[in-house]
């Protein structure tokens, strides 16, 4: 990032390919939308571009580069009205499952859990995904967010709780599908 | 270490970043409060789940070329705006990324003979919240200009970005709508051949808004376009190809089994019936597999009996599904 800083425009390709791929899961994750997040990591690298200057020397790039998704996530959910923070078809994902049984319940549990991540607030989805998708540091974390480690314990751990909480009280998908059978007079399971 | 702390401390534990000595005294606390415990298993047990979710990956190819383009973007932006040293050292990374990605895109398209392969694609593309979008940019930046994440074709395809295309389509189903339904009630008698043409029109605008819906990116718009096909009568074999087509190859489970339902009311039709047991024979997930095995048993599709031989024999399979199959071929035996 240095080179890109100093002029040696060439290096932004590296750049991006090194990250890429984090910054899209974690911005997909955040948005629960694929197109958006594909739009999103596209200005962030504008971004990077555009504000290289401000890089400082010694800071962690991919912090720098977090702080940067964050502000513009948070952009594109202002542009959009709250009740569409997330999409309908949040648990849009290939299930591509078969087999045993327990694969079954883990693919019906993933389908819960995505459910679960995305009726969290968006702070705290937020901090579950740096923490556990991204596996970055707490101290990291702190750092993206502007805040003390501390706070990002303490958050994270509520955030679980709070994600325990949603999931287990969520109906999972085959008594659901069960209740739309029997309600339209299809022979049920 | 009091219970607070093994709180605080939670999160450190979870990611397994706690130094030893705190590990220690954070695991002799757990074992001795019943309450802690409960709390480290059921979140840990959230947290294990949360690790077995997979990534979601981009398509670093069609990412990549989009980048080339608006880096392109950029770049003439900073020569206009006099900075023709920075202008110049983006245009050769982006020639590269840009020649890279053609020849990339030319080998996928002589690969991509089927049409289905080249919809995955065009379901991807979505204009999304950007202002910098893969098009043709006002400067060429070299002197043979750069075909920036455009397959050949994908203008001519439904993508999210292409709603003002089904826009059209559905624009048109209402004004069909609306002629028809005046000259029924306001004009004098048409003969009966023209009649015929009108409603021949608003049934063909229904199927072309039912196709596009079904090639669209989101999940809740292939669900609208399953829910379209209630409203056609006597949908040609092009939408009920497509509804087999979904059944097969839509990446939705929720869409899948919209698709099931909608089937359900062509299961007269000789290819519903045989495309049926096709589908079912390669579904992989399990719900669609039950409600595939209530269908072929509704319609009684007996060439459906091998493959649920096959189903209710197989051991890799849920037990509820072999179980499903087995009372699918008692039915159709």
């Amino acid at each position: 990032m240095l080179a890109v800083r100093d002029g040696d425009l060439t290096q932004l390709g590296p750049l991006f390919e090194r990250h890429h791929v984090a910054l899209f899961d974690f911005l997909s994750r955040m948005t629960g939308d694929r197109a958006a997040a594909e739009d999103l990591v596209q200005d962030v690298f504008l971004r990077v571009l555009k504000y290289r200057s401000t890089y400082r020397d010694g800071g962690c790039f991919e912090t720098w580069l977090f702080r940067i998704a964050r502000n513009l996530r948070a952009d594109y959910f202002r542009r959009r009205p709250a009740a569409a923070a997330l999409p309908d078809d949040v648990l849009d994902r290939p299930d591509g499952f078969a087999g045993p049984a327990h694969q079954l319940e883990l693919a019906r549990n993933h389908a819960r859990l995505r459910k679960a991540l995305a009726l969290l607030r968006d702070d705290q989805r937020e901090l579950i995904v740096l923490a556990r998708f991204r596996t970055m540091k707490h101290e990291q974390i702190a750092e993206i967010l502007g805040v003390d480690v501390g706070v990002v314990r303490v958050r994270l751990h509520r955030a679980i709780r709070e994600l325990r909480d949603v999931f287990v009280r969520l109906p999972d998908e085959r008594s659901l599908w069960n209740v739309q059978k029997s309600t339209s007079g299809l022979p049920t399971t | 270490m009091e219970c607070a702390e093994v709180h605080e401390r939670l999160a450190d534990h979870l990611a397994g970043t706690l130094a030893p000595p705190v590990a220690a005294a954070f695991e002799a606390h757990v074992r001795g409060c019943a309450s802690c415990a409960r709390e480290r298993g059921s979140l840990g047990a959230v947290w294990q789940m949360l690790g077995t979710l997979p990534a979601d990956v981009p398509d670093s190819a069609r990412l990549r070329a989009r980048m080339a383009q608006a880096v392109a973007a950029a770049g003439n932006r900073l020569a206009d705006d006099g900075d023709d040293e920075a202008h110049d050292a983006l245009i050769d990374p982006v020639r590269d990324v840009t020649r890279e990605f053609t020849d990339e895109a030319d080998a996928a398209a002589d690969r991509d003979v089927s049409p289905r392969a080249s919809d995955d694609s065009s379901r991807r593309a979505g204009p999304g919240v950007s202002a910098v979008r893969p098009q043709a940019h006002a400067r060429p930046v070299s002197a043979t200009p750069p075909r920036f994440g455009v397959r050949s074709g994908d203008a001519a395809r439904p993508v999210r970005g292409g709603w003002p295309w089904v826009q059209v389509a559905a624009a048109a189903v209402l004004l069909a709508s609306g002629v028809w339904m005046g000259r029924q009630v306001a004009a004098p008698a048409r003969p009966d051949a023209e009649m015929a043409a009108l409603r021949q029109e608003l049934r063909e605008t229904r199927e072309l808004v039912t196709l596009s819906l079904l090639q669209q990116q989101s999940a809740s718009e292939r669900l609208k376009g399953v829910g379209w096909t209630d409203r056609l009568d006597e949908p040609g074999d092009a939408v009920v190809s497509a509804l087999l087509d979904t059944l097969v190859r839509d990446p939705n489970v929720n869409v899948r089994l919209a698709a099931v339902d909608a089937l359900a009311r062509f299961g007269d039709r000789a290819p519903v019936r045989q495309g049926a047991v096709d589908a079912l024979a390669r579904q992989t997930s399990p719900l669609v597999q039950l409600a595939m095995i209530d269908f072929v048993v509704e319609v009684d599709a007996r060439t459906a009996v091998p493959v649920l031989r096959r189903l209710s024999q197989d051991p890799a399979l849920d037990a509820s599904v072999r179980e499903r199959a087995a009372w699918g071929l008692e039915r159709l035996g």
